[in-house]
């Protein structure tokens, strides 16, 4: 039990992190709750069906499927991220003007929410079909249905804690400085999974590395430690990144910023 | 309007970057251009370890590694030093790429089932016995 609760709280975690930080950087967004929430509900539905494709994903493309895949997907929520920061670049005085002078919400056009929705249920997908395929795994290795579930409530509700407490902070910054917090919230979030997509590239012998660990912090902060794994989903902190991994994080930054900075008001 | 321009640039860019990767497919593109065919290391997952436990390979050079799972229940090879993270279902072979390495030992391990680990020792070209041909490190 203890071990199904471990593993579901990391995936998790994760996945509650990225909700945490796109569902605070849309207050003030009409309706961002039910779109959130269905990309929430989408994402657990894809995770079943990845989960259960997951053979053949991995077996196509001459047995590098997965990485692929995961390149891909996580390559599709920068994009997604990205179109909501320059969107918001664009109507974030707005937003903030009408927040401050009544309290009410802006409506913004269906398309920018549709972004939000994709990158919720991308987040929830890739940690939830990892889950599905774990939890499969100790069911075969004949473990009980209740120690299963157990482990499985009690990893859910402690990730999902976690990530309530992170949107609790950000709703606390002063509507003064909230956007461009959250912009950058969102940029660094982009950045990171940016820089994960190139690790899975290189992984299936696609994009060279470049070269392995230009640095290795992991004296100070280990990947694997509880706050290294909250600041590898956040940040997209890696203790010993690759030079094609710091360019892609780097890229990111530059593109969506430099779009964010051409399209405000 | 200036913002509707930016989004077309920023998808055209990611998009376009992103399908050209799939759409490339996995062998058929490699970054540095047709070469020879890459050593082959097998590795096997069975019950609750690795067979074999400790594999040894040539530094300085890339390989494939073909990870099976024989059991009934999908696996998830992982290792933080190698930057490897791929899973294996029930009963198949997923191939992870490896190298070129530098010297030393390599830990790796099975995320779906803790407490399954293995090495791989990396070790100087020559002592590592018959490689089949001597792939130029890229």
């Amino acid at each position: 039990m203890i071990a199904s609760a471990i593993i579901v709280f990391r995936e998790v975690l994760e996945a509650a992190l990225v909700v945490a930080v796109i569902l605070g950087a849309t207050k003030g967004l009409k309706g961002r709750g039910a779109w959130v929430g269905w990309g929430i509900a989408a994402g657990v539905l894809g995770a079943l069906v990845v989960a259960a494709f997951m053979g053949e994903i991995s077996q196509s493309l001459s047995g590098v499927g997965q990485p692929i895949f995961e390149a891909s997907v996580l390559l599709t929520a920068v994009l997604m991220l990205g179109w909501h920061n320059i969107w918001m670049s664009r109507h974030g005085k707005r937003i903030a003007a009408e927040l401050k002078r009544m309290g009410s919400e802006v409506h913004l056009g269906r398309k920018s929410m549709t972004a939000i929705f994709a990158a919720t249920a991308i987040a929830v997908l890739r940690e939830g079909s990892e889950i599905v395929l774990f939890l499969y795994g100790v069911a075969a290795n004949g473990a009980g249905a209740w120690s299963i579930l157990a482990g499985g409530v009690l990893g859910l509700a402690g990730g999902a804690a976690v990530g309530f407490a992170l949107y609790l902070g950000i709703m606390k910054i002063p509507v003064r400085y909230f956007f461009r917090a959250t912009g950058w919230m969102i940029l660094l979030l982009a950045a990171g999974m940016a820089s994960q997509a190139a690790a899975f590239l290189n992984q299936a012998d696609l994009l060279p590395a470049i070269r392995d660990s230009i640095w290795n912090t992991s004296w100070l902060l280990s990947g694997q430690s509880l706050a290294g794994n909250i600041l590898k989903t956040l940040v997209g902190y890696t203790p010993d990144p690759s030079a094609m991994q710091l360019v892609f994080y780097a890229g990111t930054i530059l593109v969506i910023g430099g779009l964010m900075k051409l399209a405000q008001e | 309007m200036r913002a509707k321009k930016a989004r077309a640039f920023l998808i055209s860019i990611l998009a376009g970057a992103g399908l050209s990767f799939i759409s490339s497919g996995a062998q058929a593109f490699s970054f540095w251009g047709p070469s020879a065919p890459l050593p082959v290391y097998k590795l096997d997952i069975v019950g609750r370890g690795f067979v074999p436990k400790a594999l040894a390979v040539p530094a300085g050079q890339k390989f494939k590694l073909v990870v099976s799972n024989k059991n009934a229940a999908p696996s998830e090879f992982e290792s933080f030093t190698l930057h490897r993270e791929q899973v294996v279902t029930a009963g198949s072979q997923t191939i992870v790429f490896l190298g070129p390495l530098e010297t030393g030992t390599y830990g790796f391990f099975d995320d779906f089932q803790s407490g399954v680990t293995g090495t791989l020792k990396v070790v100087p070209a020559q002592a590592s016995a018959k490689t089949p041909s001597q792939a130029k490190p890229r």
